[in-house]
């Protein structure tokens, strides 16, 4: 009886653990193995070439740029975006009536095709054409060409970064809200607890576990960022938005170097992990 | 006599026997060759070039009925990873047309079918295909691919900003000084408006831009035998620096996004035919073209770009296929309505004297500065380690359009960063 239940499980589970190994497990061994290797992707031959691949990563300048890149850009985009989104599920929760409606249109960015966002903020960021230039010029403000300077390139890919995230950490804090003990928040109303006090000390308290999933989920997702940036800056100008899965893309697949592209990936995967790990460590010496 | 009828007629029968059973064996031995293949052309022509080549193959799948050709588009940044991809994984579609800049390292796939031997020799394979072109498709002895299309770059103006700043839009500038001169004229008109457009973002882009100031002003690339970095030169830091001063002195061109020319915020920017259809139809201003303009004492020159057509090896079938469609795809009458269709340049003396180009050519006079550019351009370097080396050479030039670094400090990062990349692959 159990084994027949056994054999049940194993097919049931068959189709999903061979898509698995198939694109998943297998390429990741494989990118491994290419990682030690100077193959460029089409070669018959693939060198062996040892630790070369990563000793040369970490004596690249441009490596080293990509990674206070992404840094600034992953720090940047998880907090602010953590930050505003718990503002606006909590302005959301004192608007019950239309807040679905405010709701739709937070998230209506995380559903956005990413190539069509890109293209819309393309527009919007234009120097001659864009609204947010025009409308600095208007407010007589200096309107920098966003996407062309090496000052400005960054924090525009980080708006738009913040705009593709923070619906969802709309959602998630309105859920997390909204699934508050009523009572608590009464009895707090009648001890004449202040509305900022409330928030201090029982709104932000309770919803530690819904902001470290925020913000390892956010952290994961900013890290690895590539669309938008391709699509609007390509990593330029001079390397102030080269993260690092664009150098990683553009090692690989522009400049035939996938040995040292896979061992960017693996070095990218090793500080993810670890971060990662960091983070629930932290969230469970907080719990204890 | 009775008997001789009926051996006649019985040696008759079995004439009429045989002749029926040879018939049907070779419309069976016929049937086995027709047997219907689809092979896959992957290639990156989108817009008006990937409508032209749509009707192209209609036209040879309904002239061979065995064989239906369909063309697979992808951007030009994906076709690449897609065909490493394909090769990894012994997956590769039977045709293929790809960039020249990329052939050095398709050809050391392996995978490639030896067109030479399939279309009886390479000379009788390439006809009068200019020699400059074939580079791009041999390999140790082998002929692996043959020219698609071929063009170069031009000086494309805006006549209405000409007019606009005074100048005459019958007369575009010869001149690395009248350019500099219309651009400063230009772009004091204001609003943003850029004098010349420059390319300056790191990659192929800019490299391919920038060499045919390099070699107008007297300085190389490579040297001749792609080993050594021979643009740190007098000549290269005054190509460069030609360039920097229109940015970063006479503020008549911008450090930035291409793309301001289009919109009719840039006078002048150098660019291929490819985008002379494109212009006739959309552009919000009315344009000419003019051969580039060179420095004083300087030579001609300008940059070939173009595609390259292939065929993977597979089964017998998509093979013969595959060769059958380059054939037809690379004579001269179906080259000759290629490019009436996209604008590319001819990739012989056949086509190019043909009377559906003459006729062509004097239908529209924008491509006139192409035509008689083309026997000045300049082939990139056919070496593996290619890519790495424009990339990098671009990207030590970047900062000094920026003002970054001085001229002479950015050839010379180039020019080391370059020397590395060559021992890359």
């Amino acid at each position: 009886m159990q084994t027949r239940q056994t054999r049940t499980a194993y097919l049931l589970i068959a189709p999903a653990l061979l898509l698995f190994i198939g694109f998943t497990a297998y390429p990741f061994i494989w990118s491994a193995q290419i990682s030690f290797t100077s193959w460029d992707g089409l070669n018959a031959v693939k060198k062996f070439v040892g630790f070369q691949n990563y000793i040369q990563l970490f004596q690249d300048a441009e490596f080293r740029q990509s990674i206070s890149v992404t840094t600034i850009y992953t720090v940047s985009v998880t907090l602010i975006s953590t930050i505003l989104g718990f503002a606006i599920a909590l302005m959301l929760q004192r608007r019950k009536r239309s807040s679905a409606i405010y709701r739709t249109i937070f998230f209506s960015p995380v559903v956005t095709a990413p190539v069509a966002a890109a293209v819309v903020w393309q527009l919007l960021f234009d120097p001659y054409v864009g609204i947010i230039d025009i409308g600095l010029r208007a407010l007589h403000l200096p309107a920098p060409n966003w996407l062309s300077d090496t000052r400005w390139a960054l924090p525009a890919v980080i708006i738009v970064g913040i705009w593709k995230r923070l619906g969802f950490a709309v959602i998630v804090y309105a859920a997390g809200m909204s699934s508050l003990p009523v009572s608590c928040f009464e009895a707090a109303d009648l001890d004449g607890v202040s509305g900022w006090q409330k928030i201090r000390y029982m709104t932000i308290p309770l919803m530690r576990p819904v902001t470290t999933l925020v913000l390892i989920t956010g952290f994961i997702d900013a890290i690895q960022v590539f669309d938008h940036i391709f699509l609007l800056t390509s990593g330029g100008p001079i390397g102030s938005t080269n993260v690092m899965s664009l150098f990683l893309y553009n090692q690989g697949f522009r400049l035939f170097r996938l040995g040292y592209a896979s061992a960017i990936g693996w070095t990218l995967f090793t500080v993810i992990l670890g971060l990662t790990v960091l983070q629930w460590q932290i969230r469970r010496r907080g719990e204890s | 006599m009775k008997r001789t009828q009926r051996s006649l007629a019985s040696i008759l029968s079995l004439a009429v026997l045989a002749t029926v059973s040879l018939g049907t064996g070779s419309a069976i031995a016929a049937n086995k060759v027709v047997k219907p293949v689809t092979i896959q052309f992957w290639n990156y022509w989108d817009g008006g070039n990937g409508k032209a080549l749509s009707a192209l193959i209609s036209e040879f799948n309904k002239k061979n009925p065995g064989i239906t050709v369909k063309p697979v588009t992808f951007p030009w940044g994906d076709l690449l990873p897609k065909l490493q991809t394909a090769i990894a994984s012994g997956t590769t579609p039977a045709l293929a047309a790809t960039d020249i800049a990329w052939m050095a390292n398709m050809n050391q796939s392996g995978k490639l079918v030896d067109l030479g031997a399939a279309l009886g020799g390479i000379k009788k394979a390439t006809g009068d295909i200019y020699p400059s072109l074939l580079t791009y498709g041999l390999y140790k002895g082998k002929l692996q691919s043959l020219p698609a299309s071929t063009n170069n770059l031009s000086l494309f103006y805006n006549k209405d900003l000409f007019r606009k700043a005074g100048l005459n839009p019958n007369k575009p500038p010869k001149t690395w000084a009248e350019m500099r001169a219309a651009a400063i004229a230009i772009s004091n008109l204001g609003n943003g408006i850029q004098g010349m457009e420059i390319y300056v973002q790191p990659g192929e882009g800019l490299t391919w831009q920038f060499q045919p100031y390099l070699w107008q002003s007297g300085a190389g690339f490579l040297n001749k035998t792609n080993t050594a970095p021979t643009f740190n030169s007098a000549a290269g830091r005054s190509a460069l620096q030609f360039l920097v001063d229109l940015i970063n002195v006479d503020r008549a061109a911008t450090a930035g996004q291409w793309g301001a020319f289009d919109k009719g915020q840039a006078g002048m920017r150098i660019d291929g035919s490819w985008m002379v259809g494109g212009y006739r139809e959309n552009a919000p201003f009315e344009f000419g073209t003019a051969m580039l303009p060179i420095p004083e004492g300087g030579v001609r020159a300008t940059n070939m770009g173009g595609e390259q057509i292939m065929a993977f090896k597979g089964k017998a079938a998509s093979q013969a296929a595959a060769v059958k469609f380059i054939r037809w795809f690379t004579s001269a009458p179906i080259q000759a309505r290629w490019d009436v269709a996209t604008n590319f340049m001819p990739i012989s003396d056949t086509v190019a004297n043909s009377t559906v180009i003459l006729k062509h050519v004097a239908s529209e006079p924008a491509l006139k500065a192409f035509i008689d550019q083309q026997k000045y351009a300049q082939a990139r370097p056919a070496i593996a380690s290619y890519p790495a080396v424009s990339d990098a050479f671009s990207k030590a030039l970047e900062p000094a359009f920026y003002g970054r670094v001085g001229v002479a400090e950015a050839l010379a990062n180039a020019d080391a960063a370059v020397r590395k990349a060559l021992k890359s692959n």
